[in-house]
């Protein structure tokens, strides 16, 4: 007997939770099953030997809702994976140059230099049988082609390793026998492919490695966000304060946080107020300050001040935990179109080999000697042999792909530059990805702005706030001296009161100045206009008359119109996301004119609006810099992260733009065009190739009095075949983006 | 031929969306009234019998 829990998604009844009770209990082996309908949890007790989580999957999702194994927010620590090595390839590669050098060589010019005992014409069997032992180590490195492959075309659903097993295999067979003939005739050794047999799986084996070492990259992006969490929390129990792991801290406990430690679980504020840096939820680079009955969230970074948190969510219902989940969610949506090649292998290799069977079966019906017979079968195996059709999309994405890297566009995988080019709308998170997330001083309206800077600067000039550090800035670059502030007295949340040269100086926002009796009328249209525009104000009175104020904004990064512009011109949608307030996201998303623009947008509902964006029009790119922003680049077709963003939204993005220019991503669509036609004209060749080659192979041409093509010369062509794919994808290299 | 299946328990706008959901992929012709707790299946014994299996798989319990 053992016991799980699930979390259950979708219930809103008590009718839900029944119904999930049911399904589960009727499966045989269940013992126990108790759904909560608050907690979203169920909790099965079975009989492992006879049911399992396969089983309560397929039946609680029947039923239509949604389900999960529950896993404590702090996992164990992930398994550390076993660094993939790439040694087998590795040596595969090196023992595979040796033997392509040896035969082809050979083949090719006259004269190489080889040690005498080799030698093709002296000493033929030497010749073959060092062949035969330099293809070994690539058969033992990609036998998984042939574990994997041959079962699986035995029971009729070939992939494709069934093909480089079968085409390999062929070749390796064909290669022995005739090794094995060399003896009684010499001329069998003209008909060796052992070194198709070893570049064949040697290539392979490099594209799947590539392929692995990408998908396990995915994994981390959801490490990291369980390490923003720490795993104490400092509780108040019986009035001690006590340090404990976080599973055993009960929601209505009260936490003390101080300053400089990340909030451990979501709550309330009790006691205290403090500048919090919400970055993590929010994206934005600004802290909030927050006061008694304001929430927190946990993985949040207490700045400043010492609060006491009632607790109000643990485990898996912090907000954190819903992140987390969100994005391994929106991960496993994604479909792999890997599978595709594989469904090509699955019409591709059956005919291949009914094609090789049925003209060998042909010719014998015709009269002609098994040795024939073998030699067409093999032959049409061998020209067909996936190498250009398998090479047309790997090698133009390598190149297209390190073409990207030149550029400072990083691509996770072929797949990702396969779908870019189709993206129908690209969604911009505001702060941070147009806008540069830092605040700058752009408007000061007063009669005497050096004094105006001089009082607001020095006053600013003790706090870390990003407004106070604008300023401070501005003053320095246009060379205030800054004075050390006396009487200084910070109002949380509103602004600061100081005495400068004897003079009672108040900084803040209008209402801190507004109650301390000083009108702002003078002011109060243009303030009107800054705040259309979502900018922050800040003003400055000196012994109660206003002085002016001072507008402050994160502003735009010079290439973010020119890329909408450019988007635009690509038949792009382009579509802005912001968490700030409706009239800075506006006004923003008019600089930009942008199609459509989405304001005060809840973390959560980031990935809500990608799967609303993407019924609308189709393929979705989101670009965004922030933790918020990972499951929606997750969810999107085409997530893309700005390099200077948190590593999170880095590891769980499609595409990385490593210098923060939004530029980079029309840059990055124009890639994906140009490579997409340069798959397709592979493709194209590489389908023509076969469609020529292979009835040529099985003897067509023989048939009308031809020549046959030997099975060596189906290598050749094949290899020919592969070089001219690779040096049309090495002509992406000298494209300009 | 219309066939009337009781289904006490549904009690919500999603156990209705659930059955939606479910009967739309069988094809039956359907309809679900949450205020008497029925669903009508408009078909044959057969259609009524898938009916029957997919409310069961979705937990609730039908009676005709």
């Amino acid at each position: 007997m053992k016991t799980e829990q699930y979390i259950i998604s979708g219930m809103s009844c008590a009718a839900c939770s029944a119904s999930v009770s049911r399904v589960v209990s009727r499966l045989d082996g269940v013992e126990v099953c108790d759904v909560n309908l608050i907690t979203g949890k169920m909790t099965v007790t079975f009989d492992e030997t006879k049911t399992g989580e396969t089983d309560f999957v397929r039946v609680v999702e029947k039923a239509g809702f949604g389900i999960s194994r529950n896993t404590p927010q702090k996992q164990e620590t992930p398994k550390k994976g076993k660094k993939e090595s790439a040694l087998p390839i590795i040596i595969s590669g090196i023992f595979s140059a040796i033997l392509l050098y040896i035969s082809m060589g050979q083949m090719l010019f006259e004269n190489i230099p080889l040690p005498a005992f080799i030698n093709m014409q002296t000493n033929p069997f030497n010749f073959a049988f060092t062949q035969f032992l330099l293809c070994l180590p690539a058969l033992f490195f990609g036998r998984k082609f042939f574990i994997n492959g041959m079962p699986l075309l035995f029971r009729g659903h070939p992939n494709m390793d069934s093909l480089v097993a079968v085409g390999a295999g062929a070749s390796l067979i064909y290669s022995i026998v005739m090794t094995y003939r060399i003896n009684y005739d010499l001329h069998a050794v003209h008909n060796l492919y052992f070194e198709s047999v070893a570049v064949v799986i040697t290539l392979v084996m490099l594209g799947k490695f590539f392929e692995r070492k990408s998908k396990a990259k995915t994994a981390d992006a959801i490490k990291k966000l369980m390490e923003l969490a720490p795993d104490t929390a400092t509780v108040l129990r019986n009035g001690k304060e006590i340090t404990l792991p976080l599973e055993d801290v009960q929601t209505g406990e009260f936490l003390i946080i101080k300053a400089g430690n990340s909030i451990p679980l979501d709550g309330i504020i009790t006691e205290g107020f403090s500048s919090i840096d919400e970055s993590m939820l929010t994206g934005e680079s600004i802290p909030v300050e927050k006061n008694i009955g304001d929430k927190v969230c946990g993985g949040s970074i207490n700045l400043d001040g010492l609060i006491t948190v009632k607790v109000t969510h643990t485990g898996s219902d912090t907000t954190l935990a819903k992140i987390i989940k969100f994005v391994e969610d929106a991960q496993s949506k994604k479909a792999p179109i890997s599978k595709t090649a594989d469904k090509v292998a699955g019409i591709f290799v059956p005919a291949v080999i009914a094609v090789a069977v049925i003209s060998a079966i042909i010719w014998l019906i015709c009269g002609q000697d098994f040795a024939f017979a073998l030699k067409i079968f093999t032959g049409v195996l061998v020209v067909a042999c996936p190498c250009a059709l398998g090479l047309a999309t790997p090698t133009a994405i390598m190149v297209g792909t390190g073409l990207g890297a030149s550029h400072g566009i990083l691509i996770r995988n072929g797949e990702v530059l396969e779908t870019t080019h189709k993206i129908k709308a690209a969604v911009f998170d505001k702060t941070g990805t147009v806008t540069n997330g830092k605040m700058t001083v752009t408007d000061i309206k007063s009669d005497d702005t050096e004094l105006l800077i001089k009082y607001a600067a020095t006053a600013e000039s003790a706090s870390e706030h990003p407004i106070a550090k604008a300023i401070c800035e501005y003053a320095k670059e246009i060379n205030i001296a800054v004075s050390k502030p006396l009487d200084f007295r910070n109002i949380a949340g509103k602004g600061i009161s100081c005495s400068i040269d004897e003079k009672n100086i108040l900084v803040g926002k209008s209402a801190f100045i507004e109650e301390n009796d000083i009108d702002i009328s003078k002011y109060a249209e243009i303030a009107t206009e800054f705040s259309s525009q979502g900018k922050s104000l800040i003003f400055v009175a000196a012994e109660k008359k206003l002085l002016g104020l001072i507008a402050v904004a994160d502003s735009l990064k010079e290439s973010s119109v020119s890329t909408f512009a450019k988007l635009k011109s690509l038949g792009i949608k382009t579509v802005l996301l912001s968490g700030d307030n409706k009239l800075c996201a506006e006004y923003i998303g008019t600089l930009l004119s942008a199609d459509q623009v989405y304001s005060e947008v809840l973390p959560e509902d980031k990935a809500k609006i990608i799967g609303e964006i993407k019924q609308k029009y189709g393929s979705v790119m989101m670009i965004g810099d922030g933790i918020n922003d990972a499951p929606a680049l997750s969810l999107a077709d085409i997530g893309c992260a700005i390099g200077s963003g948190s590593d999170i939204a880095i590891e769980s993005a499609d595409i990385v733009l490593m210098k923060s220019d939004p530029m980079d991503v029309a840059k990055a669509v124009n890639l994906s065009r140009y490579t997409i036609t340069n798959i397709k004209q592979n493709l194209f060749w590489a389908f023509c190739y076969n469609t020529v080659c292979i009835p040529i192979a099985a003897g067509l041409l023989y048939a009308f009095g031809g020549p046959a093509m030997s099975p060596m010369l189906a290598g050749l062509a094949m290899s020919l075949s592969s070089v001219f794919v690779v040096g049309n994808a090495l002509r992406l290299r000298g494209k300009k983006l | 031929m219309l066939h009337k299946i009781s289904v006490p328990d549904m009690h919500c706008e999603n156990c209705v969306k659930r059955i939606n959901n479910a009967l739309n992929e069988t094809g039956i012709k359907f309809s679900v009234d949450p205020q008497t707790k029925t669903v009508t299946v408009d078909g044959c014994e057969h259609c009524l019998k898938t009916a029957l299996t997919e409310l069961e798989d979705l937990g609730f319990t039908p009676a005709i």
